[in-house]
């Protein structure tokens, strides 16, 4: 009889442990099920800090869930600019055209009846002339303005020389800065990085813009590359009017425009976009100035290609 | 979205005649993927504020809030899951288990968590900071620099709501100094990790976002 004891007693403990069991395992689904409907509620969760494994998934969910919205209100906010941007843009661009109307009709009208002097009209075209450019420069705006939106930069990044950023950097600026009396000083170099040639050759072009748009004559605009470890840094350093400590970090935000130089033209997205550019292909760029001394705006660049395995 | 508060921070040591406040009223705001450097002389009260937001240290006053909990009102072991789960902590001196592989040491976090690896994850970190041929070496094996990669996987790896490193690269030189700091910061912006890190620096601080500076227990905002 012992044996159908035994068996009997085996067979019950066997049902109370498989109900121990299931128990548990519904217990936890349901403090999952709470959790999400929490989650899709867009209540807070209460992330509890033990030991359990439901506290750790709650752990990585609530950091999906502060991702997520922090993302959200980014695109919310990004929308808004961009959405103020053009309207003021747009705004901009109605006064150039309806003087060039203006202007183009006195010039016919002047052509036509022939009891004016020709600087007349030559005066009404230099006049026309200078609206265009005024439209130029706002349709120049809006071009780089689409270029901004997010998901915009397409990087094609690849292990290459730096040394063809800084030839076309030379070619595109070494007359304008002449022009104003800047001296563009490049220097050569051997190194390479991950990077994308285009899209880098920008980022370096409006940081090299600004050098020299904001150096007086007489001064230097600088470029030079270092290599550390698993880094390269290329500075561009100017000796120019320089950025206050505040201010440094406001100017990679986009439509930023220091107070310092309002009456130059610009609306604030050439170091906004070095910046996304930078980030995109893993690298960043970093400023240090002093007011009255200069700038240094330094691009790191990594060496090495991150292989996706 | 604010993931760090402090509100009237103090700390003092000591009382009467020898009490010497460490801390006077810090009011700190963290946002999510910000990269903050606190600078300030030796004795200014940094590392104080450090390992008061990381809980290693308790204020005389004040409070401070991390991803909705009050720190203070967290019970020793929940505070000690709170580290080890929300914190990547990088110190001065690496602080590596020298007995473990480079591999064992940036998994140790998440094992002590009972969680399983995001193989895939933990391995872009690896090729990023360029410790991928490293991994099977043991700390010794490695430069200063390597060490403190190392260390930076480690903190990266928990995917922690907070970095906090604490003069990262106050044993390095200065060329490897830009460079930890530089992947550190390619690494944080990559992963959107929120950084706060102490250094007396003012080159290292410039690859912050924000600069705050402390002097004699505040915060003077330039």
């Amino acid at each position: 009889m012992w044996y159908v004891w035994a068996g009997s007693i085996t067979f019950l403990t066997g049902i109370l442990i498989a109900v121990f069991f299931w128990e548990k395992e519904r217990k936890t689904i349901r403090q999952l099920q709470k959790m999400l409907d929490h989650a899709i509620a867009g209540k807070a969760l209460d992330v509890q800090l033990d030991e359990s494994k439901t506290a750790t998934i709650e752990n990585d969910m609530w950091r999906y869930i502060c991702d997520k919205e922090v993302f959200e209100q980014n695109v919310r906010r990004e929308k808004m600019q961009i959405q103020s941007k053009i309207s003021d843009i747009s705004h901009q661009a109605v006064i150039p055209i309806s003087n060039i109307i203006l202007y183009s009709q006195l010039a016919e009208e002047e052509i036509r009846t022939r009891d004016r002097e020709k600087s007349c009209v030559l005066e009404e075209m230099a006049a026309i002339q200078e609206q265009v450019e005024k439209l130029d420069f706002l349709i120049e705006t809006l071009v780089k303005l689409s270029r901004t939106e997010t998901g915009m930069i397409h990087v094609n990044k690849k292990y290459q020389l730096l040394q063809p950023i800084l030839d076309t950097i030379r070619i595109q600026f070494q007359e304008k800065a002449e022009k104003k009396g800047v001296q563009l000083l490049i220097e050569n170099t051997g190194e390479s990085a991950v990077f994308d040639l285009k899209w880098t050759i920008e980022a370096v072009a409006n940081v090299v813009d600004n050098g020299i748009k904001y150096t007086k004559s007489g001064g230097t605009v600088k470029i030079h590359v270092e290599s550390y470890s698993s880094l390269v840094r290329m500075d561009v350093t100017d000796d120019g009017i320089g950025i206050s400590e505040m201010e440094q970090a406001s100017i990679f935000h986009r439509f930023y425009r220091s107070e310092m130089v309002s009456e130059e033209p610009g609306v604030g997205i050439g170091l906004y976009l070095a910046r996304e550019v930078m980030k995109t292909q893993d690298g960043y760029i970093k400023v240090s100035s002093k007011i009255g001394e200069g700038s240094r705006f330094s691009l790191f660049f990594l060496k090495n290609e991150i292989s996706q395995n | 979205m604010k993931i760090l508060e402090t509100k009237g921070l103090k700390k003092i040591y000591g009382t009467g005649e020898t009490k010497v406040s460490a801390l006077n009223d810090i009011d700190l705001v963290a946002k999510r993927g910000e990269f903050i450097a606190i600078v300030g002389s030796s004795g200014s009260g940094k590392t104080t504020l450090l390992n008061m937001i990381g809980g290693l240290d308790v204020p005389t006053d004040g409070e401070i809030w991390m991803d909705g909990k009050e720190l203070q009102k967290l019970s020793d072991d929940e505070l000690t899951v709170f580290r080890r789960r929300k914190i990547g902590f990088i110190f001065q001196q690496y602080n590596l288990i020298p007995m473990l592989n480079v591999w064992e040491n940036i998994i140790l976090p998440l094992k002590m968590d009972g969680r399983v690896v995001d193989k895939e994850y933990v391995m872009e970190i690896v090729n990023i900071l360029g410790i991928r041929e490293k991994l099977k070496n043991i700390p010794n094996e490695l430069s200063g620099g390597q060490q403190q990669r190392v260390a930076i996987a480690r903190a990266l790896a928990i995917k922690p709501t907070l970095i906090l490193a604490d003069e990262p690269t106050g044993n390095l030189d200065s060329r490897t100094s830009q460079d930890v700091l530089g992947l550190l910061k390619i690494t944080s912006e990559r992963f959107n990790q929120t950084v706060i890190m102490i250094t007396h620096n003012e080159e290292i601080a410039q690859h912050a976002d924000r600069i705050l500076r402390i002097e004699d227990g505040r915060i003077i905002r330039k």
